[in-house]
């Protein structure tokens, strides 16, 4: 008998590959889709290549060539934590084929595996191009010995598996708990929440035990910083000395450690795997035998309370999209109590850099946390199997796709404008430069929402199996998060600069204006594509 | 010799609700035993128990002698089911997901070759095959599920609502199938709300309310002389 998590795990790429659906559909628009991600992903990653290569460059130039190894390995398990913390519980549990699957002959322990290794080879992609381009760098510069370019490869891959299990771990964890409450998602929710504001807070008190003190100090003590990392966190020890020693006790000791760590993880998640899922998959019912009389509301009104309604759902949706506008409220509280001079020291590291400098980008400080994602990058695409719902009720595409705009600006708004009036009170910005903070802020959300929305249109994607295919790796969120943060990051610079030669408030309204032209061109687009679909 | 047998088999959701509530059925080899029930009556969170896709809170299933409990995979393998719903692999063609199913559960190539064949002609779905199964309409989708249920040539075939969706033929297939089946030794326990199918396909019945097993038995001993949906209807309206 073939190995069983094997074959499953062959069968969940293959079902989700848009390759297969390339060479076996017929559907030519599907397959220029199709080729239009390829090259939009491949753009994607050759930036990062570039990126990588770069700062792999920047490394050798402060002498640290040989820490290389250790901070691709930082570097890859971090990202390999966060990104899968964000979307464990939705890999491992819960799932569209669970009943599917479960009615087959396969273990508890082979479905959860399976899935867990199907989340991995997904994420290889983007690891493995940090991980190339960073040993492309070491090549360059340290030009070391033959072997130790497959060796750096296949370690690196081993290497992201234990802060994946750890983050599925903590994913588990929440969903054990959560499912013990009658209300499971409200409670994983805010359980997600909480630890994605702890680890976002970890990441801060890390930098400060690595970084004490100014940049300079920081340059100069890196190296010591580097090799402290090791002694927190074995395995990246462990790859560093099978690279740079070549030391194949330690190559041998992570895999080992990796594998036992796998397996004991999973066994300890199938104990319970079923009774969670059942938990997950029933849900409380609630037969008050009342019926409570709605408002009536216009279509597009009530298409953005469905979506608002969605949101609050599903944990998965709520924390990718929420947890931008929750940073914002909280940051920007913080702000007002600490004030904004204290928290930029934090952000910047002790760089000389103080309110009353960042005083004319205030909206595009707060829209980097508003703006990261809107809901309109994923809510036409999360209609999925429910799309016809829409499609056959007396609806223009139009109202469908206004009410999704609508429900995105129902949060970002008042998220965006609470911000900038704690901001402004902070940094003592005067009435008038609040004002137009806030007209800014208006428009940013505009254009946010808009061009998320003609993301998400165009790159619709129904067929999805896992509803974080289009909430946390969905093509419409990728191409709409690089331009926003390219386009932010100049405005930013942009503004700092021009406020100097022209004043706050004439930047302001410049940056309005050319905001206003972006939303009315990518209006006419959404326009355009409302027709075409 | 019992197929499926259900002992004092109960469910409870949210802390007190009970969806299903002390139930125990038996199905032997070679019946066509109908499970009936209105909307909300236990039906479906029965049979997921039965094919181990839900836990259950008391009592005890077994497949062929075997504890779904227990030995889940052992129930597993000689036990087919076919959803109300069925979410197959939308971006799989047809056949790749035939195979897939195939090799779970080890059949070797030219066996599953020829299964795959004789069932694809039965409900003319052959052609159909090497499309992706996202292009496939709610009964094509439903033909390739009975199809990857019987390729494994299962003891036992649980069904929820099978024929809903399927054109006349497919259903008429499908009722030839579950025939052959029996004939074979093996057993169909399947849901419904077509009592008149139900009446001319099933040996025995049970009927659900609440939960609650409100009468079960051979179809000859329940209906006598009235129809299959008087005793539906005087059975729920008096339970």
């Amino acid at each position: 008998m073939k190995n069983r998590t094997m074959l499953l795990l062959k069968t969940l790429n293959r079902s989700t590959s848009s390759f297969n659906i390339l060479k076996t559909s017929g559907d030519k628009k599907k397959k220029q889709k199709i080729i239009a991600s390829y090259v939009g992903f491949g753009l994607i990653y050759i930036l990062i290549v570039v990126y990588a290569v770069m700062s792999a460059y920047g490394y050798a130039q402060l002498g640290l060539v040989d820490k290389l190894p250790m901070l691709t390995a930082l570097l890859l398990c971090t990202l390999a934590f966060l990104l899968t913390l964000f979307k464990a519980g939705s890999y491992l549990f819960g799932f569209r084929e669970y009943e599917m699957l479960m009615a087959l002959p396969f273990s508890e322990k082979t479905i959860v595996s399976s899935k867990f290794l199907y989340m991995y080879v997904k994420s290889m992609p983007l690891n493995m191009a940090i991980s190339v381009a960073m040993l492309i760098g070491y090549g360059i510069f340290k030009g070391p010995a033959i072997n130790v370019y497959p060796l750096w490869i296949v370690l690196s891959a081993v290497l992201l598996v234990i802060p994946m299990l750890a983050a599925s771990f903590f994913g588990f964890l929440i969903a054990k708990i959560g499912t013990a409450f009658k209300h499971w998602k409200v409670v994983q929710t805010v359980l997600t929440l909480v630890f994605v504001m702890i680890c976002f807070s970890l990441r801060f008190i890390i930098e400060k035990l690595f970084r004490n003190g100014e940049v300079k100090t920081a340059i100069t003590d890196a190296s010591k910083s580097i090799d402290m990392m090791g002694t927190y966190y074995p395995p990246m020890a462990w790859f560093e000395k099978a690279i740079v020693d070549h030391n194949i006790l330690s190559a041998i000791l992570l895999v080992i450690v990796t594998a036992v760590v796998f397996e004991i993880v999973f066994y300890i998640l199938s104990r319970s795997y079923k009774k969670m899922n059942s938990v997950m998959r029933t849900g409380a019912a609630k037969r008050s035998g009342q019926i409570k009389i709605q408002k009536k509301k216009s279509k597009e009104r009530a298409i953005a309370v469905k979506e608002l309604r969605r949101l609050v759902s599903s944990t998965n949706y709520f924390v990718n999209i929420g947890i931008g506008y929750i940073l914002a409220i909280v940051v920007s509280v913080l702000a007002l109590v600490i004030g904004v001079d204290k928290i930029i020291q934090v952000v910047v590291n002790g760089a000389p850099v103080t309110s009353q400098m960042i005083l004319p980008a205030i909206p595009f400080v707060i829209y980097f946390l508003t703006g990261m994602v809107p809901m309109t990058t994923c809510s036409p695409s999360l209609e999925g199997k429910n799309y016809w719902i829409l499609q056959s009720s007396p609806l223009t595409n139009r109202d469908i796709y206004f009410g999704k705009l609508l429900a995105s600006l129902y949060i970002s708004v008042p998220v965006q404008l609470f911000a900038t009036i704690m901001f402004c009170i902070s940094a003592k910005a005067s009435v008038l430069e609040t004002i137009f903070f806030m007209i800014l802020g208006f428009a940013l959300c505009i254009f946010s929402s808009t061009f998320g929305l003609a993301c998400g249109i165009r790159f619709m994607k129904l067929d999805w199996e896992n509803e974080i295919e289009v909430i946390k790796q969905g093509t419409a969120v990728v191409v709409y998060m690089f331009p926003n943060m390219i386009l932010t990051c100049a405005m930013l610079f942009g503004c700092i600069f021009l406020s100097n030669a022209i004043g706050i408030v004439l930047v302001s309204i410049l940056a309005v204006a050319i905001y206003s032209v972006l939303i009315f061109i990518l209006s006419l687009r959404v326009k355009a594509l409302c027709k075409a679909i | 010799m019992s197929v499926l047998k259900v002992e004092n088999y109960s469910k409870i959701y949210s802390g007190t609700k009970k969806a299903a509530d002390n139930i125990s059925l038996d199905v032997e080899s070679g019946d066509i035993y109908g499970f009936i029930g209105h909307n909300g009556a236990g039906k479906s969170t029965t049979i997921r128990a039965i094919v181990g896709v839900l836990d259950f809170t008391d009592g005890e299933i077994y497949i062929d002698g075997h504890s779904v409990k227990k030995e889940p995979l052992e129930c597993k393998k000689i036990t087919a089911y076919i959803p109300d719903n069925p979410d197959l692999y939308e971006n799989l063609t047809g056949l790749q997901y035939l195979d897939f199913i195939a090799d779970v559960f080890d059949i070797d190539s030219d066996v599953r070759q020829a299964r795959i064949k004789e069932y694809a002609d039965k409900l003319e779905i052959t052609d159909a095959l090497s499309d992706p199964i996202s292009s496939y309409s709610h009964g094509m989708k439903q033909k390739v599920a009975i199809i990857s249920a019987l390729i494994h040539e299962p003891k036992l075939l649980v069904m929820d609502e099978p024929f809903v969706g399927l054109d006349p033929k497919a259903a008429y297939m499908l009722k030839e199938i579950m025939h052959d089946m029996c004939k074979k030794g093996s057993a169909v326990f399947f849901s419904t709300h077509v009592l008149d199918v139900a009446e001319k396909l099933c040996n025995k019945v049970a009927i659900i309310k609440e939960g609650k097993i409100i009468t079960q038995g051979t179809m000859e001993d329940l209906v006598g002389d009235k129809s299959l949906e008087e005793v539906f209807l005087e059975g729920v309206n008096i339970a």
